[in-house]
């Protein structure tokens, strides 16, 4: 940092910065400081409740905070206990509901309709045909059409006979 | 509702709050003691920071309406002046850190009342005041602590240990403070043109 002042010593520098501080400790109030002060002491409100509670001796302090704790506990224990014997216990309402059958065994059910077994538990089913064109097949016996007969394609689209 | 007017002068009784604490009458005496010592070193300490008389008043008000809240534990207080000097500087700095978006008012009327009244002409003591105003803009750009630090010792009645009692650090830690601070505005002020 370049300095414009060189040729100021650092005691001369220490020397200004010590005559600015004597300035703030020549620093007098006014008259009657004092006076001033004691008078807005005698005209300030006494502290409220909360301050003094506050400001008071820590043991009172502990003893106030724990006693309005008790207090507030056995309040609340107070009231739920109450609570609870004053309302009784819900009781379930009774309605009447239709007898349901009861249910039987897959194999007894067949047997009572004359079922000697459950078709689920059959072993051995016999093969079925599966699919819609062995069924068709199945279904529908092949007609025979005499000798030189074109078959049409699309029968649908033929004109109905007159 | 009541005061405390009655209190002090002794026509009533101050309100107990501690059945084992001192006498009402005791601790408004002492009260009454405090102020009497101690008011005038408060002011300087808040009119160090504050540079404002009507201010600097109000602090100390404001520091003893605080002590008469709490004159239950005016006998635990091992050092009243330190106690007080501490009240009052965070009371002030508080108010200081409200008053941040104001614009710094360095009063050189204020400095001129105070520079001491040797031979000085009427343009000399402005000058002298302008000057010192420069001195206390530049301290007011120091770091915090050091700035705190050095602002305390410039009230002769702190020591170092004092200082170290009112910022809550040690002493050492004051006094290196202090060096640099002391170092720092050097290098300001050598920096500055037309101080000297």
């Amino acid at each position: 940092m370049m300095n414009p002042l060189p040729d100021c010593s650092d005691r001369e520098h220490s020397a200004l910065v010590d005559s600015t501080l004597a300035l703030l400790r020549a620093a007098e109030p006014r008259m009657g400081l004092e006076q001033r002060v004691l008078a807005r002491l005698a005209s300030a409100p006494p502290p409220s409740w909360h301050r003094r509670f506050a400001a008071g001796p820590w043991m009172t302090r502990w003893m106030l905070t724990a006693a309005t704790g008790v207090i507030v506990a056995g309040t609340v224990t107070y009231g739920v206990v109450h609570y609870r014997g004053a309302v009784p216990a819900p009781v379930p309402a009774a309605v009447s509901r239709p007898a349901r059958p009861l249910r039987q065994e897959p194999v007894a059910a067949a047997a009572s309709v004359g079922v000697p077994e459950h078709p689920l538990h059959a072993a051995a089913m016999p093969a079925r045909h599966r699919g819609i064109r062995r069924t068709f097949r199945a279904q529908h016996a092949r007609t025979v059409l005499p000798p030189g007969t074109v078959a049409p394609s699309h029968p649908h689209l033929l004109s109905a006979p007159q | 509702m009541g005061t405390y007017e009655g209190h002090l002068t002794g026509l009533l009784p101050l309100p107990e709050a501690n059945e084992t604490s001192v006498p009402a009458a005791d601790q408004a005496a002492a009260l009454t003691a405090l102020v009497h010592e101690y008011s005038s070193t408060l002011y300087r300490v808040a009119f160090s920071i504050s540079r404002n008389a009507a201010e600097a008043e109000d602090m100390v008000q404001e520091t003893f309406l605080r002590v008469l809240r709490h004159r239950d534990r005016l006998p635990e207080i091992r050092d009243a002046r330190v106690w007080l000097i501490r009240i009052v500087w965070n009371l002030v700095l508080d108010r200081k850190r409200r008053q941040k978006t104001r614009p710094e008012n360095e009063d050189i009327a204020d400095l001129v009342r105070v520079l001491p009244a040797k031979e000085l002409r009427a343009d000399q003591a402005v000058i002298s005041a302008q000057r010192h105003a420069r001195i206390l803009a530049l301290i007011d750009r120091l770091p915090r602590k050091e700035r705190e630090a050095l602002l305390l010792s410039a009230l002769e009645e702190l020591s170092n240990g004092e200082i170290a009692a009112v910022l809550s650090t040690t002493e050492s830690s004051v006094r290196s403070r202090l060096f640099r601070a002391r170092r720092d505005l050097a290098t300001m002020i050598g920096s500055e043109k037309g101080l000297q």
